[in-house]
């Protein structure tokens, strides 16, 4: 017979009340990935699992198998990401990641990999100052997440005829998913401008890890130009728009 | 939803489970505990329950100044002249009015936000009863907005996004202590209470 009770690490990436007192949690862990668990009695103020089960905190969980879900018995947080969570900038672009990885993934599907990007992403929104790094942040997120989830875009071969793809190349399809030579633009219809220094980006981003990322100095026009690529390479693959969105919006004005 | 009982249950017993079902917090168990007791008992407490939920649907409207649930327009507390007019308290939900009241410590006016922004769950501050909050600080005389959203992650954006709106009004922000619950064990804190309690701290 399996263990009652197991231990995860796991970020938490969503939650919805239910019951008198009780909150389902959407968490991400790297062996066993998405998974939906029970938090009793966590919204009384007398729960001493509350504070240790906030929304975007990375814990070690212990969990008790349940019949339907299993149920949280103990939580040791490893980071609260607190400045995170006191700046309404990084929170919303925090909202934005968890919701994106919650849509991009199925539920009980390992990635460990995926688990460690989030991770390092949250770390990453916790600990840089400025909004123009934390775009980067964010671009690098968003291209890592296609691409452990399968849906890795072509930047440096043809989406179309996959011959390597030189600095001619200035269309972006997001139906083809990526880039498309000059062969072939013609073939493929719906394709976006991309100038060269954003293809540039992409293709240092996609290739790089999250240092490298942050050692970049990107001008928000480009974070930007490459965050409109992102969003509708997503948004092919999602078939829907993020309710995040709309409020980091909001908030960049 | 079916649940599974209309098989074996009479019509307007099974309608009656599903229409608990659809309430917070109870399950199809429980929905149909209770259709079962209202089945079995007189018929006077089923016309009491009714008229009870009909007559709360039909009079109680929500207070134009202050979105407080209320018979009257304006509420009770809106009305009382004996409250300072220079504390304005934001809450989430009209319940957090009731909590607020209990402690007696409190004499100023409220505001109900009727929720708090998650953008998760596509709420936005265009959902929320906050253009209402800020026409009410362009007239009346408010010298404190004191912000009391659920100390969880959506109350601390809601609060960061008002006093982001509010501050630049020249209006004092205040936001409510945060520490440790009476009866709690220190050792179960989390580090963000914990920290923050530890930083408003008090002489004694």
């Amino acid at each position: 017979m399996r263990d009652r009770l197991y231990s995860t690490p796991a970020l938490i990436i969503r939650r919805s009340d239910v019951g008198e007192a009780d909150r389902l949690l959407t968490i991400y862990t790297p062996q066993l990935g998405k998974l939906t668990v029970a938090a009793r009695g966590v919204r009384k103020t007398s729960s001493k699992l509350a504070g240790h089960l906030e929304l975007f905190v990375h814990t070690q969980l212990q969990l008790a198998r349940g019949r339907s879900l299993d149920v949280v018995t103990e939580s040791r947080v490893s980071d609260h990401f607190a400045t995170l969570r006191s700046d309404l900038d990084r929170i919303s672009v925090a909202y934005y990641v968890a919701e994106l990885l919650d849509k991009m993934t199925p539920e009980q599907s390992d990635n460990s990999a995926l688990f460690r990007l989030t991770r390092d992403v949250l770390a990453a929104i916790d600990r840089e100052s400025t909004t123009a790094r934390r775009d980067v942040v964010l671009r690098f997120f968003e291209l890592h997440l296609l691409s452990l989830s399968g849906y890795r875009p072509h930047f440096f071969h043809c989406a179309v005829c996959e011959r390597e793809l030189d600095q001619s190349a200035d269309r972006f399809s997001p139906a083809a998913g990526g880039v498309v030579c000059a062969n072939c633009v013609a073939r493929v219809t719906g394709t976006l401008p991309l100038s060269l220094s954003a293809f540039k980006l992409l293709r240092y981003l996609l290739r790089g890890g999250i240092d490298d990322a942050l050692a970049l100095n990107v001008s928000p026009e480009l974070a930007q130009e490459a965050g409109f690529i992102l969003r509708v390479a997503l948004k092919q693959v999602l078939e829907r728009e993020l309710k995040s969105v709309e409020f980091l919006n909001l908030l960049r004005g | 939803m079916a649940i599974g009982y209309e098989h074996v249950t009479a019509e307007p017993v099974a309608r009656l489970i599903d229409e608990f079902n659809r309430l917070p917090g109870i399950g199809p168990k429980s929905a149909s505990r209770l259709a079962f007791y209202l089945l079995r008992a007189k018929p006077e407490q089923a016309q009491r329950l009714a008229a009870a939920i009909i007559e709360m649907k039909e009079k109680t409207v929500l207070c134009s100044r202050c979105f407080n649930i209320t018979v009257e327009d304006p509420c009770v507390i809106c009305r009382n002249p004996g409250r300072q007019v220079q504390q304005l308290c934001v809450v989430e939900e009209p319940l957090d009015v009731v909590a607020l009241e209990r402690t007696g410590e409190y004499k100023g006016l409220y505001h109900v936000l009727h929720g708090a922004i998650s953008p998760v769950e596509g709420i936005n501050p265009e959902d929320l009863k906050i253009r209402e909050l800020m026409d009410r600080l362009k007239v009346e005389p408010v010298e404190e907005v004191i912000i009391s959203t659920n100390p969880n992650l959506e109350g601390d954006a809601t609060a960061a996004y008002l006093a982001r709106e509010i501050i630049p009004l020249g209006v004092r922000v205040t936001r409510l202590a945060r520490g440790l619950p009476m009866g709690s064990d220190l050792e179960y804190a989390d580090e963000v209470t914990l920290g923050r309690a530890l930083q408003g701290r008090r002489d004694m």
